[in-house]
This record gives C-alpha cells, structure tokens and sequence, in this order.
C-alpha cells in the first residue's frame, strides 16, 4: 500500500527527533557518570592508597606495641 | 637398698636430658601451635615478633607457673646435699682421728680424749642438722611466698597479655573507621554503576523500539539518514559498555585491597585475642602447656628401684603413701633418753622393723639398708641417745623421700621401744 508524501515526511521527523534525544541522553548519562562515578572512583583509589599505608604504619605501631610490651613481659 | 653410683649418675644424666627436651619441645611446640595459628597473617619480620612477644608472654606464665616451686626446691635439694657433704666429711675427719688413736700405743690415755673429740664431733653434727633443719623449714616457707609472689606475677602478665589486645585493638580502630568510610564509598559507586547498566538497559531498549521503526520505513533515503542516527546511538551504548567495563576493572585491586586492609585488620584481632585467651589460660591454676608425653625420672632411690623393676620385672609394691603429707615435720628431741651401743641397737632395729605393719615397712625399707650402714658406721659404734638416733637416720628418710609423718613418727616409736626395753 502506497504511503502519502506528508505521513513520510511526519514519520521520518518523529524518528529523528526520538534517535537524537536518545542520543542526547546517553551521551548526558556517559558525562555525568563520567563527572560523578569515575571521579568517586578516583577519590576512593587514592583513599585506598591511603589505607594502605596507614595500614602498614599501623602494623608498624602493633609492632613496636609488642616490643614495648614484651620488655615490660621480659621485665616481670 | 645400696644405689650404685653409676646408676645415680645415669638417672641424673638422663633426667637433664629429660629436662632439657621437655623445655625445647614446650617452646617448640608454642611456636608451632600459635605459628600454624597465624600462618600467613603478617610478613616474615612481624611474625618474627608477634611470635617471640607470644613465646615471651608463655614462658612467663609457666616460669611462674612451675618453674620458679622447681627452682626453689632443686636449691633446697642442693643446700642440704652441701650440709649432706660436709656432714660426711666431719664424719670421716673423725674415723680418722679414731683409727689414729687406736693404733697408738698409748690409746688407752688418749681414749679420754677421743670420747671428749667425739662428743663435741656429735655436737657439731647435731648442730648442723639442726641447721639443715632450720634452712629446710625456711626454704619451704620461701616456696610458700613464692606461691604470692607467682600469683602477682601472673597477674601482671595477664594485664600485659590484656593491654596488648586493648592497645592493638585501640590502634586499629582509626583504621576501621577509615575502611567503613571507603566501604560506603566503594557501595555508593557499585550502585551508581548498577544505575547506569539499568539506564543502558533502557537506552538499548529505546534503540531496539527505533530500529524497528526504521525498518517499517520505506524509502531508501529515509533510512540512511535515520540509520547514520541509530549507528551513533550504538557507538554512544557501546561507550556505556565501555564506561562500565573500565570501571569495573578499575574498582578491581581497589576491592583487592580493601579485602587485603580488612584482612590484615581480622588477622591482628584475631592475633591479640590469642594474648588474651593466653591471659586466661596463663593465670589458670591448672594450665597446662603443651607438655610432651615425656616421664621425668625421679632422681630417688626408689624410682631407681621401680625403674629396674620396670626393666627386668619383678612384683609390683604397694602404693608409695610416703608423699601424702606434707614435708614440713619437726623432729621431736624430747626428753634425753639413756644411752646404748649401736650394735645391739642395730639387731633390736631390725627385730623391730620386721615388727612394723607391711603397709608401714614397705614405705620404710627402701631407707633400711643406708639406715643399718648409717648405724653400722663407726662415729656410731659408741653411745648415742634415743634423740641422737632419730636426728641420725631422719635425713636418710629425706634423702629418700620419706616425708609422711606416720612412717617418720612409726620409726621414732620404734626407737623409743628400743630404748625402753634395753
């Protein structure tokens, strides 16, 4: 069945409207996702870096809290 | 009972032996058991130290716990075996002096002399006995201190084994606050990428419901410019995949270390809890410690008896009563009694003693035979009291272990029955 001119003409502006807000949302959520999660996710290695080496400075201190210690034993 | 001194001798070297690889194996059994328990938990040089304070703490609580009463007793042991010696040397100081003057022409003038030597000889050795005595009861007052002092002891290193724990746990809990921050953190980013995987969901949906139409379109050029569209909407969902892949893979070793942080958090509570459970156990009464399935051999007279027994077989004696009281016990000197000559005492010993209640003998007669050399030696061959003879053969009783106050007051008797017969 032959299609009239205009309806073509409707249809085609509805599906580019739909394809470039589509489009525009997704390239909205990949910024925002980009600006919020990625730079979480940069904030939260860098605080697990400093985890890690207040880990590490933390089992110095336990360290260091077992030779004080083990004098004080030695010393009983 | 004659103890050869080979045999003494073997008995003391085996016994060291015994000792000494009991004490590596307590120590190497505590480093084996807590080291397997924390296996894997720290690198090398913390282990190193967790271990060693672990060691420490232990061998304090068990030096307070035995070692000390063993030290005590092996020096009370070691201070009457020195006045032990010095007894004898009197003793042969004066068989020599006796055997001088019996060979000497002029005996009968000096017999005066010697009967004045071997009294004040006898003076000093009941002197020195008394003395043994004296240092015997203060020594086991010492042992009864050091129980006190043990106790306060262990008490300090159940506060040190304590303090460890609450200093460790008090130092890690910054860090703990730390990891729950980054914890939430790391959860508010795992929802906003399940948030977006949702909305990529949608927008491929969306993409899906678009195509669809565009397929419905009928002209060509229609669809090429739609469909130059709908290839930027997949490159855009592809770079959602992408964004979310990335991600993950970053957020990978974070969660790595986030495991590797709590670990590390789990394996020093877990650690410090063993000083307390250690604490616990330390300042138990009855705490044992990894004692390896080793028999210590009993450097006594009778031990050596049984152990030979044990070796070559024989009949098995009646249950040993003589360490069921307690070692304190006073000699009774008494009234003076008259005195007598050793050998007739020494038949009316033996008659009596063959006399004495099995249960009575059998706790006794491992003393017998030094007891009848005791007797048979010359320095008492003369005239000794009732008092003289108990003072003479209590010690042998302790030499072997002969503290029950029945058998010891069972021997005075038969002395006193001796002396009120003759």
């Amino acid at each position: 069945m032959q299609v009239p001119i205009q309806a073509h003409d409707e249809q085609q502006d509805e599906l580019e409207i739909k394809a470039q807000d589509l489009l525009a949302r997704i390239q909205a959520a990949r910024d925002t996702f980009e600006q919020t999660t990625l730079n979480k996710v940069e904030s939260l290695t860098k605080n697990v870096e400093i985890l890690k080496e207040d880990m590490e400075k933390t089992s110095d201190d336990i360290v260091n809290i077992l030779e004080e210690e083990k004098k004080n034993i030695e010393a009983i | 009972m004659n103890i050869n001194p080979f045999h003494r001798n073997n008995v003391d070297t085996i016994n060291r032996r015994v000792d000494q690889l009991t004490e590596d194996n307590n120590r190497e059994n505590v480093r084996e058991s807590f080291g397997d328990k924390i296996s894997g938990y720290f690198n090398d040089k913390i282990t190193k130290v967790v271990v060693s304070t672990y060691d420490s703490l232990e061998f304090k609580f068990k030096t307070y716990q035995h070692d000390k009463v063993d030290t005590k007793q092996a020096r009370m042991t070691a201070d009457r075996d020195r006045d032990q010696s010095q007894l004898n040397k009197i003793n042969e100081r004066i068989a020599s002096f006796e055997a001088k003057i019996a060979t000497d022409s002029q005996g009968k003038r000096w017999s005066g002399e010697l009967a004045g030597a071997r009294t004040s000889a006898l003076r000093e050795l009941n002197d020195l006995r008394r003395q043994l005595e004296t240092r015997v009861s203060s020594t086991s007052s010492e042992i009864s201190n050091t129980s006190e002092v043990r106790a306060k002891k262990k008490e300090e290193l159940q506060t040190v084994a304590n303090r460890i724990d609450s200093r460790a746990t008090k130092r890690l809990e910054p860090l703990e606050r730390q990891k729950t921050r980054l914890e939430e953190a790391n959860k508010e980013i795992n929802t906003e990428i399940e948030n977006y995987i949702e909305q990529k969901a949608g927008f491929q949906t969306e993409r899906d419901g678009l195509k669809s139409e565009l397929d419905q379109a009928v002209t060509q050029g229609e669809r090429v410019a739609l469909r130059r569209l709908l290839g930027q909407i997949d490159r855009e969902i592809a770079g959602v995949d992408r964004d979310i892949r990335g991600l993950k893979k970053e957020l990978q070793p974070i969660t790595t270390d986030m495991v590797s942080v709590q670990r590390n958090i789990d394996n020093w509570k877990v650690t410090s809890n063993h000083f307390v459970e250690m604490a616990k156990r330390g300042s138990s009464p009855d705490v044992h410690y990894n004692v390896p399935n080793t028999e210590r051999v009993e450097n006594t007279p009778r031990t050596v008896m049984e152990n030979d027994r044990r070796t070559f077989g024989g009949e098995e004696p009646e249950e040993d009563i003589s360490d069921s009281n307690p070692p304190e016990h006073n000699i009774n000197m008494g009234p003076q009694m008259p005195t007598m000559i050793s050998s007739a005492f020494v038949s009316e010993f033996i008659h009596e003693f063959n006399d004495l209640p099995e249960g009575m003998s059998n706790t006794l007669s491992p003393a017998l035979l030094d007891m009848q050399r005791e007797l048979n030696n010359p320095i008492n061959t003369g005239h000794l009291t009732a008092d003289e003879y108990k003072a003479l053969l209590h010690p042998i009783l302790q030499n072997y272990s002969i503290r029950n106050i029945g058998a010891i007051h069972a021997l005075d008797t038969l002395v006193d029955r001796i002396f009120s017969r003759i």
